[in-house]
Parts: structure tokens; sequence; C-alpha cells
């Protein structure tokens, strides 16, 4: 399939080729008035896979949106590939595939239909590549998209967003409600398509074991508000777990900066902290803590450490057997 | 030009199967409307009530299922998404869109109405003339339903900012057809249609580019879509305001009529008689003194038994012809053809047909033309007729009966429909006269029988002529032309004792002049003295204050204005009544006008500046709330947004939420609060 795809990423006249293709700066979006996203400032440069992490309502679909001048922001703007998310031209918006949540597709068409109309849209278009992804996802070109199952929708809806070859892809939550291997191919394809190609990958995703495989930057947002934005591993490294133990009952949560969360146990409590400045034997000193040990941690308890409550509360256990 | 053809494809391919169903649906309606809408009676396929119904009404909705349908599917989120994240502008995918649901609409409209026509066209189907003319109003309608496709566009696709204002296209919509409905020629109907469409496809065009989730409609999509919510708003108002009057004041008032009436002793009386209730009569000398012998009369009945009888005289040629009538291409067949009467015409169908000057006759059950009629006699239809009745056909459409008096300008024929032969040619001007009116003279409550027609009075010119029932003169009344020529609704009058004759009608064309009574020498025929007859037309008593204070509020200046020149262009016509029982209270109406255009430009100036728009707009903005009143104030609401303010960190006064900073301090927003938990290193 390699062969298939055009190695001619275009740049537009003028635009640099270490201009980040997507920046936001200070994007605010209010619904009635709620901010759901505050003050977001973003730069991801070109090639290479970011994964846009949160919980549901935390506002990636809508930033997704403000990104591709579908929704207005209430302040704040945003440029992709050097233009104005307000009025992306037709130009640049052939540069940008993108894939809604849902896959939305004309149920009455069938692939070989749906290509056929998106084909006039798109100068680039691949028909060798949308043919290719069709197939690698098994599916019958004579069903309609109406009758195709969910992964066969995001199949197909992924061969329309590729095979017009574009430079930035923006994924809205492709995994979401398919089955492990309808993923899979998902993943292999998104992998195919970028590796090597200078390619850029925004996507969304609640699948973290996913994001781990195939994202070399994250983004998460959390309750409106961006509080990472780094590459792959520099994130790894500075999310830790520090557990301290006592020699009785375990102390209120002493202040640390940048604590995502505490699990209280019996004589311990094992805090989860960002940007943890190393200074554990301090932080036990502080606390009155008889030992102290400094963890690594899973890509995934560190994700679900920033998007849950912060503070004590959020191992509900706890305040179960406070109550007993 | 390759991406709109594929949208449009798209579009129709999408929701064929809709035009289709629209297409039997419609086709049904009109096959029932041709087929047992009264066709071949006195009613006329094309004119019929109910296939005008299915145009005007049918059309548009057509239109508008066809417009919602291209766009319905498809404003929500993900696919909204899936449709506009294209390389193509989007007014390209909107032209795609607006065309297949046009294409849609006037194929799923246009091909029942072709069938229609072409099955009207062919003999033997309806018992009627056809003529091609005879379809304008219905593709008048066709052309016009094409405003329902951008209507339900915008109902699919506009965000509603507040409640109703959804469905406000609709009104403009209505405007439309009520605009179509209204003209006079094909002409007219068209253009108002193009501009209609043109105004409607406008507002659905920005409304499409702003989207979904819209981003705000420059200045010329706010105004094409002001001009589109408009008519909903002040329709709505003045429905709310007429739905609140008529819980405020139930009931009308009480008042008494009066009028002149003449009766057969040669006695002018007053009749007075309360508003509600016609059947209480008073009648009283001029004086306003009780008539002893009269006092019994207190209905219509007994009074026309009282009463001199009249014949009625056509003042002017044109005044009572039937032609005259035909004002509209779309109201009546009349530009083609005249039904006559044919309830007991025995299988047969008669019509007059101006442009050959006939009658022609039609076989009822087979639908096939007979002949035609004319001042020759009867022609079959297998044979050229020639012969023209002279003139205009003039009166009321006749009864095809067995003895009826046709009257042309040219002549008065006595006709046997039935037997289908001219029996008698009972009067022809001189060369150079035309005739105004002719009337057969029957007695009070006698049936207009040979038999019982006393004379028969013709007026020609400022002359009336009284012949006997064959045409025999018998006298002739020539009336001063200035009389003629201010007096309206003339009539014959006869009294009995003494037998006199007498010519009454009344002065002004508004019917708001004195009863003018001509006494005619019974001798010579001779004019003689006129009286005149002050008669107070019924003036209701004023409406409470805020009736017009009401009226005034919600029309504003330009319900004002608008008004003004439609009586300016129009005429008050047969509001005279309203003006006189408004004139009084014209105070009220103005102090409403003025606190309508204070607040409105006063709301709309405050919101305006609340909204930090600019100078500009703001003062745009305070005159058109001035001008529309309330109505302005609605309108601002629904086209323009109105960020939302939040407390100020700086200063504490409300800001605006869509400004980088602070109207006032200068303040910028503050950025989130950070808990050290953020990562945040360059990526790349």
């Amino acid at each position: 399939m390699s062969e298939m795809v055009s190695n001619s990423v275009r740049k537009s006249e003028g635009e640099s080729g270490n201009e980040p293709v997507i920046v936001a700066d200070k994007l605010t979006r209010y619904f009635g008035r709620k901010a759901v996203v505050h003050d977001l400032s973003l730069s991801i440069p070109r090639g290479g896979v970011t994964a846009f992490l949160g919980r549901n309502g935390s506002g990636k679909t809508t930033t997704i949106r403000m990104l591709l001048g579908m929704l207005e922001p209430t302040r704040g703007s945003s440029r992709l590939l050097g233009h104005d998310s307000r009025n992306l031209p037709p130009e640049t918006r052939a540069r940008i595939g993108y894939m809604a949540e849902a896959h939305p597709l004309y149920g009455w068409m069938r692939p070989a239909q749906l290509a056929d109309f998106q084909r006039r849209f798109y100068p680039r278009w691949n028909q060798e590549l949308f043919e290719a992804i069709v197939a690698h996802f098994r599916i019958d070109s004579k069903t309609k998209a109406g009758q195709l199952s969910r992964g066969q929708r995001a199949g197909v809806s992924l061969g329309l967003t590729l095979a017009a070859e574009p430079e930035l892809l923006i994924l809205d939550d492709p995994a979401l409600g398919l089955d492990p291997v309808a993923r899979r191919l998902l993943l292999e394809t998104m992998l195919f398509y970028t590796r090597g190609k200078g390619r850029t990958i925004l996507f969304s995703s609640h699948q973290l074991d996913d994001v781990e495989r195939v994202a070399d930057h994250v983004a998460i947002l959390d309750h409106a508000i961006l509080r990472a934005s780094c590459p792959m591993e520099v994130f790894r490294g500075r999310v830790r777990e520090v557990v301290l133990r006592f020699d009785g009952q375990a102390p209120p949560t002493p202040s640390v900066p940048g604590l995502l969360r505490t699990q209280r146990f019996e004589r311990e409590l094992r805090l989860t902290v960002a940007n943890f400045n190393g200074h554990a034997q301090e932080l036990a000193a502080r606390a009155g803590a008889a030992a102290v040990e400094e963890n690594e941690l899973g890509f995934q308890d560190q994700v679900l450490a920033y998007m849950g409550d912060r503070g004590d509360e959020s191992f509900f256990l706890n305040s179960l057997r406070a109550e007993a | 030009m390759n991406e709109f053809l594929a949208m449009a494809w798209k579009d129709v391919r999408e929701h064929l199967k809709w035009a289709a169903l629209l297409t039997l649906a419609l086709a049904a309606a009109m096959a029932y409307a041709l087929h047992g809408g009264g066709v071949g009676a006195s009613g006329s396929s094309f004119f019929g009530e109910s296939f005008l119904m299915i145009s005007a009404v049918g059309f548009p909705l057509a239109g508008g299922l066809m417009g919602f349908l291209v766009v319905a599917f498809e404003s929500r989120r993900d696919p909204w998404a899936f449709l506009i994240h294209r390389p193509v502008p989007r007014p390209t995918l909107f032209w795609g869109k607006i065309v297949a649901g046009w294409a849609m609409y006037f194929a799923a409209a246009g091909l029942p109405l072709a069938v229609a026509m072409l099955w009207l066209s062919r003999p033997g189907h309806v018992a009627q003339p056809f003529f091609w003319g005879m379809a304008l109003p219905s593709v008048a309608d066709w052309l016009t339903g094409a405003a329902g496709v951008p209507v339900g566009m915008l109902l699919a696709l506009r965000p509603a900012r507040w409640y109703g204002s959804r469905v406000a296209p609709v009104a403009a919509c209505f405007i439309v057809g009520l605009c179509n409905f209204a003209a006079r020629e094909f002409w007219q109907s068209a253009l108002e249609a193009a501009v209609g469409i043109s105004l409607l496809t406008a507002a659905a065009r920005w409304v499409f580019v702003a989207g979904i989730s819209p981003y705000p409609l420059n200045g010329w999509g706010r105004r094409a879509l002001a001009v589109v919510i408009l008519p909903a708003i002040a329709i709505g108002l003045f429905m709310a305001l007429a739905m609140a009057g008529s819980f405020l004041d139930p009931e009308s008032p009480d008042y008494s009529y009066h009028r002149i009436g003449f009766l057969k002793d040669g006695r002018v009386v007053h009749i007075n008689y309360p508003s509600a209730r016609r059947d209480e009569l008073q009648l009283q000398d001029l004086d306003g003194k009780p008539l002893p012998d009269l006092a019994s009369v207190h209905d219509y009945a007994t009074l026309n038994e009282k009463s001199a009888p009249t014949i009625a005289l056509a003042r002017q040629t044109d005044y009572f012809s039937i032609m005259a009538n035909a004002t509209s291409y779309r109201h009546g067949s009349y530009r083609f053809f005249i039904p006559l009467q044919n309830y007991w015409s025995g299988g047969m169908v008669w019509y007059f047909r101006p442009d050959i000057a006939r009658f022609v006759v039609y076989d009822q059950m087979s639908s096939n033309l007979l002949g035609s009629l004319g001042p020759d006699g009867f022609v079959p239809a297998d044979r050229e007729a020639t012969a023209r009745f002279p003139g205009v056909y003039l009166g009321t459409p006749q009864e095809s009966k067995t003895e009826s008096l046709v009257t042309f300008t040219g002549g008065v024929y006595r006709v046997d429909f039935q037997a289908r032969k001219i029996l008698a040619t009972l009067y022809v001007p001189p060369k150079w006269e035309t005739l105004a009116s002719a009337n057969e003279w029957v007695e009070v409550g006698e049936t207009r029988t040979v038999e019982k027609v006393q004379s028969l009075v013709v007026m020609q010119g400022t002359r009336v002529l009284m012949l006997t029932k064959d045409g025999e003169p018998i006298r002739m009344i020539d009336l001063p032309a200035e009389f003629v020529k201010t007096t309206y609704g003339l009539s014959l009058c006869r009294t009995y004792e003494p037998d006199r004759y007498f010519v009454s009608g009344i002065e002004g064309q508004d019917w708001t002049g004195p009863f003018v009574l001509m006494e005619v020498e019974p001798a010579t025929g001779q004019p003689g003295e006129i009286r005149r007859y002050k008669q107070e037309m019924p003036v209701p008593p004023p409406p409470p204050i805020y009736v017009p204070g009401a009226i005034g509020f919600a029309a504003a200046p330009a319900g004002m204005a608008l008004y003004a020149a439609l009586i300016a262009v129009f005429g008050r016509g047969d509001w005279h009544n309203f003006w006189r029982q408004i004139d009084p209270v014209m105070t009220a109406l103005i102090i409403g006008m003025a606190i309508s255009a204070l607040v409105g430009g006063l709301a709309c100036a405050w919101r305006a500046r609340r909204g930090g728009m600019a100078r500009g707009p703001t003062i745009a903005w305070g005159v058109a709330g001035a001008w529309l009143g309330v109505v302005g104030w609605l309108l601002m609401l629904c086209v323009e947004d109105v960020p939302l303010r939040e407390k100020c960190p700086g200063c504490g006064k409300p800001r605006l939420i869509t400004r980088e900073r602070c109207e006032h301090c200068a303040a910028a927003f503050a950025p989130p609060a950070m808990d050290g938990s953020e990562v945040f290193v360059p990526l790349g």
C-alpha cells in the first residue's frame, strides 16, 4: 500500500516547513454562561501523532470544531496550516482530513458511490488507496453504508479521509464504539499513513492503550483547561507516584505542588504528582512519614490522574471508610 | 461546477423517493379536484376553489418539504461536518442543494400540473371551453411555490435564537403567496415571485454559510434574514393584539343604523334599526316623528311590501358589466368565458365566450361541445359560426332557462336556452349609442316570468326607456347629465297612489352622500324637481381609548406609514367607516405610535450598546427600533447575537466575554488558575 501513497506533501507558498501546522492562541468558547474551552493555547508541529485527551465534556470536540472553523470561538484564535481557522480557504481545507466522531456517511450510498462522490471535491483523490483501505477493513463494496457495522463505517470513513491525501489529519474519537479488531485496523492504517511521510495527526481518544502505542505527543484537557501539552516521553517522566508510609494513622495530605490524586490507606498515602522535583525525603520529613518511595506509573494511570477529580475525595472508598 | 453538480445530483438521488411520493399526492389531489370538484356545472376546472387551493397552498408546502429535506438530515453536528469540510466554498454547496430542491419541487409539482393541463385541453374531458391562458394562475402558483424551498431550508437549518423564531420564515412565504393572490396580471405574479424567492434565497444562503453553530451573519445576511423574519413578527404581534382585544372587548356596543326609504304612497321616511337587531325596525317621518299607520312595521318583509318597487339602472356602461369584473387573471374565468347559472339546464352546460361573442353549450354527460348560439340562432359544433352578439355582455350571469333576457351594449334579446333559440330582439340602440342596462319590471314579490313582466326598462346613456315586454316603446325619460354623473346606485322607483315614477340614488361614490330623489313627469317623461335627504351612514361609537393606543403601539411609525401608502395607492374604499370611527381617537393612535417609537428605539440602542456594537450599527438599530417599534426590538433579538457579559476582575464592571480586554479598564482576561500539575513543553 505504501507505493500508493504520494510522498508529495505539499506546502503552500510562503509557508515555512518549520511553522506549526496547528496553532491555537487563547482559544475560548462559551455555551451559555459556561466556558467549555478556556484559554487554550497549543502549538503542534509538522509530523507526528498528537493525542488529545480528556474526559467526556472536557472540550475536545469543541476545540476540534473551532480549529476546523466549524464553530466560532468566543475569543482567541487558531490557525491551521498557516491559515486562520475562521476563513480556511478551500485549497487549505483540501489538505486537511477530518473524521467526525460518529463516522457520518450517506446511508443510501455504497462505498464505491461514496468514493465517487467524494472524489469530485478532492483534486488529489487516491482511488487505489481508498480501495486498499476498504479491502483492509474487509468491507463488501455492495453493501450500503447504512447497513455497515460501526467498525466498517469507520473504515469507509477513514478511507474517504485518507484517499484525499491530507497533510493534516484530525480525528475526533475515531475508535469510539469499535471492537478490538476494528480498533487495531484503524490504528494500523493511521500508523501507516503518518510514519515517515511528514504528515500530522491530531486525534482525540479514550483508548489509552492505543494512544500509548501511536502518539508522539499528548495534550490533556481537564474541565475546559489545557493542563498538559508535551512530547510523550516528557509526560511519562513528569508524572510519578510518591508513597508515604507512616507508623500510625496517615495524617492529612501534605501540601504538594502538582498533586493530582491521593489514595489513602491505613498507614499509607499514595500521591500522584506532576512535575515532582524528586525531593522525596524532604516531603517525607515534612509529612512525618517513616518511609518514602517514589514509583513510576503506567501511562493509563498517569492520564487518569489528570482526568479524575483532584484531592482525597477522588478515591471513593476513602469516604466509605470514613463513614464506617 | 463539478462540485456543484455533484452536490445537486447527490441530493436529487437522496430525496427522489420523497419527490415521487409528493408527485403522487399532488396528482391524486388534482385528480380529485378536477373530477369531483363540480366540473361541468357552474364551476370551472382551473378556476375551481379546490384546484386553486391545491396550487396556492399545496405547492408552497411541497416546496417547503423539498427544501427541508435537502438540509434536514445534514443539519446535525457530525453530518454537517461531513458536508461542509470539503475544499469548496460553502455557497457552492448551498447552490447545489437549493438547485436540487428546486429541481425536485418543480418536477414534483409541475408533472401533475402538466398532465392536468393536457387532460383538460383534450375535448370531451370537461364540459367547458379550454384556453391555455386558464392555466396561468396555477403556473403562477407553481412559480411562487418555489419560495417554499429556501423557507424549508431555513426551517431545517437556522438555529432558533428565541422560541418560535425558527418558523418565522413561513410568514414571509405566506406574504409572497398573498402578493401572488392579489396580482392582477401574470407578469405581476411572476415578478413578485422572483423578488420574494430572491429575498428568501439570500437569507437561506447566508444562514447556510454561517452554519448550524452559527458564525455571526454578515451585514447582508442580517438584512436578508431581517426582511424574511419581519412579517412573522408583525403578524404575530397583531394576532396577539387581536386576541388580547377580543378578551378585553368581547362585545361591540350596540348603535343605530339610519337610512332613507321611499314608500309606494310617495312618502319618504327614516328607517332606524339597531346594528345588532336588524329585524327591529322603526319608521319615522323626516322630522323624526313616529308614523302611526306604520307602527306595526318592524321587519324587512313587511317594509318591502310598503316600499316603492324599484328597478336598477346602471350609471355607466362598465359599472355592471361582467367583463369589467374580469380585473384579475386568477379570480374567475371571465377573461375566457362566463359560466351561466346552469342549475336547470337539462343536461346542457352554457357559457358565454367573449372572444366569439356567442353562447356555447356542452353536453354534460359526454362533455362534448354541442354548438353555439348567436344572433343568427344556434349553430352546431361542426359548422362555423360567424355572427356575434353586438357589444359587451352586460348584467349578471343568467340562468340558462327557457326565456332569459340577455343584454349587450348593442342590443337586448330574449333567448330560450332550452330550445337553443333567439326568441326576440327586444331593443337595438341607434348606431353610436350603447346600452348601460336592461331590466324587466315585475311586481314586488312576483317571480320573473314572461307572463308577469310588466315592462322592459333600458338605460342608454342618460336616457331611460320604458318598453313593453315585447319591445314596444311606452315612455322615455331623459335624465340630466350632471345628475347621472354624480349619483350612484341609480334606480327607477314607482308609486301607485298616485301612479308616479321617480329616479333615486345616492350622491357620491363612497355611499356617504345624501339620498337623492327626482320625480319624472308622468306625461312627458321630463325630469322634475330633485330632492336631497340627508342620510347619515351609521357611525359606530368610538372604541375605548386603549384600542387605538394599542394599535398605534403595535403598528409603530412603519406600520402606519405602510397603511397610509396602501390607502394612497388603493384608496379608502369601504374603510371609510373605520376612519370615521378612528378619527376621534386619532390622538390615542399617535400617542401609542410615539411610545412605540420611543420604546423600540431606546431598547434597540441599549441592546446594541450593551453588545459592544460600534457607533454606526448602534445608531442604525436605534433608528430601526424607532421606526418599527416593538417589532424592531424583537427583530433585533432574532438577527443580532449580543454576547454575554461577566464581571471584570480588574474593575468589577460587566465586560463582554468576546473581547480580549475589558472595554472599561483594558484588563485582559485572567488565565486559568495554575495548580502546579501543568506540563507544557514545546512540541517538535
